[in-house]
């Protein structure tokens, strides 16, 4: 009964999903156009909620909602404290990167044009058609199996932050 | 409980354990000491030998055969823990020299140490991964440790360049990593590299797992800087604190092309997938010929040592390349690369280590005419640069020249690596000329200032242990070797 809601669920959802998917592009078009920083890292929080939908579209509500915890939440606050802690918040692109920027469009464009009719050409075969995506299940995997992966995840957690601080300090050497 | 993680599985990955849980032990002493500067050299030092010790230990552990760990996502086999061997040796070298260089230059050493030790177990990390899962995390371990210790020059403008260059550029290299992890995983649905073997094998027709096997070697190629991904290596090389410059030189470079050698071996090595067969050779001829030309002829033309050292890093990757090519079509020939790793390792670090001794505070000295009539004052680091020097060059009796004779000789043994393999001795001629300038402007010419090095305990014990290991590695191969030739990757 519950299964049949949910498929559903991402029935009615999977119908949206181009929306989601422009939600997602417009917000990083955004990103990384606007001038100003702070307006960016909105734009950039509105793109992961984009494809957080699209997770919720594809059936993991799961995996949706920590995206909205973790990437929305809390790594785009973080950037905002980032920002108005450190820098000047509107800096417009040098003269050299406003001339690249044509540059650097037309070579994504290209690598899209290149990789898209491929991705969708390519066979997908469904390697995980399992229903059960409970938490319980994810959290078996990663407890478990992953355990290694989970425990070395949080070595680069720590280092990531030990790094952080050692550059950023600013003191001069004594 | 399936899954979970066994006694025996921990002590086979012991020697990482250690390393890491080293680089904790050094973060807490550094927190408790409240400020108080602290000399962590020693401490480290002792768990890099401890590490050591487990390898020896684990050695005849996993035997010939090895052992795969945690239901796949690691292997603990004698091919890592030789380059394990490698790294750690790599790594007592450069924290014997690094105290010294800190105190000299003005560090605090609070986190140096542990950022060091973790680096060092993200490149462990990196040759046991047989996960593209694992794999990542190694290279961002490793990488996000050397970012850092680049910057570590803290209020000098050319480590914050190097870095930020550095950084920038690893970090779309690591994007390339997972896209293309990404893509494989997507075509074939197997991380692991084992269960890829089969399943590469079954699609090795299809462009995309083809485009993800080039992201993915390619973020590989961009940490051992194979040509045309080298551009931040002079950059990097030349900003960073010396003692971190041979790191990068000699453990990076050995781990890269660890995890590169694993991954070509285990997994890309399917009937439709190697070499010969679709045109692989080719690409790797070109890269490997074009790596050892353009950074032999661009380290001619360095005005400084330190720069010169980093392309001449550049056109070793090529060498290790053809190695590697040569592994890949006599799949288990994996010696000569790994001795030709650590015979390029000791030397590297020993030559970085004299740039290390000779430069003070404000005055760096890496210009030819600062080294001039440097013989006539240290005579003895002298014959130890000359020694190093010989030995990246490849001349007898130094180890160079024997990892030089042997790689060329086991690739000799395909036709089709002939025109290479005269190539890469023209390059070697041609590197004569750049590694002889330092020896010719100790030897015969007049210095206008007596030289003030950094005569300290910790560098010349660093410089008498490389130079012990070259003369070693060209006078008695034989045991060397020998390790190099039970390193065997598990089946």
């Amino acid at each position: 009964m519950l299964e049949n809601a949910m498929l559903e669920n991402v029935r009615v959802l999977g119908s949206a999903a181009w929306v989601f998917v422009a939600l997602a592009l417009i917000g990083g078009a955004l990103a990384v156009t606007l001038p100003n920083i702070l307006h960016a890292i909105f734009s950039l929080a509105l793109s992961l909620v984009g494809v957080a939908l699209l997770f919720l579209a594809l059936g993991s509500p799961f995996v949706a909602a920590m995206q909205v915890l973790i990437y929305v939440g809390g790594i785009s606050v973080a950037m905002v404290f980032a920002v108005m802690f450190a820098f000047a918040l509107r800096e417009g692109p040098a003269g050299a990167a406003r001339r690249r920027r044509g540059l650097a469009g037309a070579a994504a464009l290209g690598v899209f044009a290149a990789l898209g009719p491929l991705i969708a050409r390519a066979s997908w075969s469904p390697h995980f058609a399992r229903n059960d995506w409970t938490v319980a299940a994810l959290g078996r995997a990663l407890l478990q199996h992953y355990n290694v992966v989970f425990e070395a995840l949080s070595v680069v957690l720590l280092l990531a932050i030990v790094g952080a601080i050692i550059v950023a300090r600013r003191e001069p050497p004594q | 409980m399936t899954g979970g993680v066994g006694m025996g599985e921990l002590q086979a990955l012991a020697p990482l354990l250690v390393v890491t849980g080293w680089a904790a032990l050094l973060l807490l002493v550094s927190a408790l000491a409240g400020g108080r500067s602290l000399r962590l050299g020693p401490l480290a030092l002792c768990g890099l030998l401890l590490a050591l010790a487990a390898v020896v230990w684990d050695w005849r552990l996993v035997g010939a055969g090895g052992q795969v760990l945690f239901g796949g996502l690691a292997v603990s086999d004698r091919f890592a823990l030789f380059l394990d061997a490698l790294l750690l040796l790599a790594g007592s070298l450069t924290v014997l020299i690094s105290g010294a260089y800190l105190d000299e230059h003005g560090f605090a050493d609070d986190a140096y140490f542990s950022l060091l030790l973790l680096a060092i177990s993200g490149m462990m990390l990196l040759v046991h991964a047989t996960s593209l899962v694992m794999l990542l995390i190694g290279l961002e371990t490793m990488s996000l440790a050397i970012y850092a210790l680049v910057a570590f020059w803290v209020g000098k403008a050319t480590s914050a360049e190097a870095a930020l260059k550095y950084f920038v550029m690893g970090a779309v290299a690591s994007a390339f990593l997972v896209f293309g992890v990404a893509l494989i995983y997507g075509v074939t649905g197997a991380t692991g590299y084992r269960a890829l073997a089969e399943a590469a094998a079954q699609a090795a027709g299809q462009p995309l797992l083809l485009l993800g096997m080039v992201f993915v070697l390619g973020a590989l190629a961009f940490k051992v800087a194979i040509v045309p991904l080298h551009m931040w290596v002079p950059d990097a090389y030349e900003g960073a604190p010396t003692p971190v410059t041979g790191l990068m030189a000699s453990a990076v470079k050995a781990a890269g092309f660890g995890a590169l050698l694993r991954l070509l071996a285990t997994s890309f090595a399917a009937d439709g997938l190697v070499y010969g067969s679709t045109g692989w050779l080719n690409p790797c001829w070109t890269l490997a010929a074009l790596t050892m030309s353009l950074g032999n002829l661009a380290a001619l033309r360095q005005p400084s040592i330190k720069r010169m050292l980093a392309y001449s890093s550049v056109a070793h990757a090529g060498y290790v390349l053809l190695g590697v090519i040569a592994a890949g079509l006599h799949p288990g020939q994996l010696a000569p690369v790994l001795f030709y790793l650590l015979s390029y390792a000791a030397a590297t670090l020993g030559a970085l280590g004299v740039v290390a001794w000779i430069g003070r505070r404000e005055a760096e000295r890496l210009t030819f005419e600062d080294w001039a009539g440097l013989a006539r004052h240290h005579p003895v680091v002298a014959l130890a640069m000359t020694v190093f020097m010989l030995s990246l060059a490849g001349v007898p009796p130094t180890g160079g020249f024997f990892a030089k004779f042997y790689l060329f000789r086991a690739a000799l043994r395909d036709p089709q690596l002939v025109t290479l393999v005269v190539i890469a001795v023209l390059n070697s001629v041609v590197s004569v000329y750049y590694y002889l300038r330092p020896v010719v402007a100790m030897y015969f010419q007049d210095g206008v200032a007596q030289p003030q090095p950094l005569a300290r305990p910790g560098v010349y014990a660093m410089l008498g242990l490389a130079l012990a290991l070259v003369l070693l590695l060209g006078l008695l191969p034989g045991v060397p070797l020998d390790w190099a030739l039970h390193a065997q990757l598990a089946r």
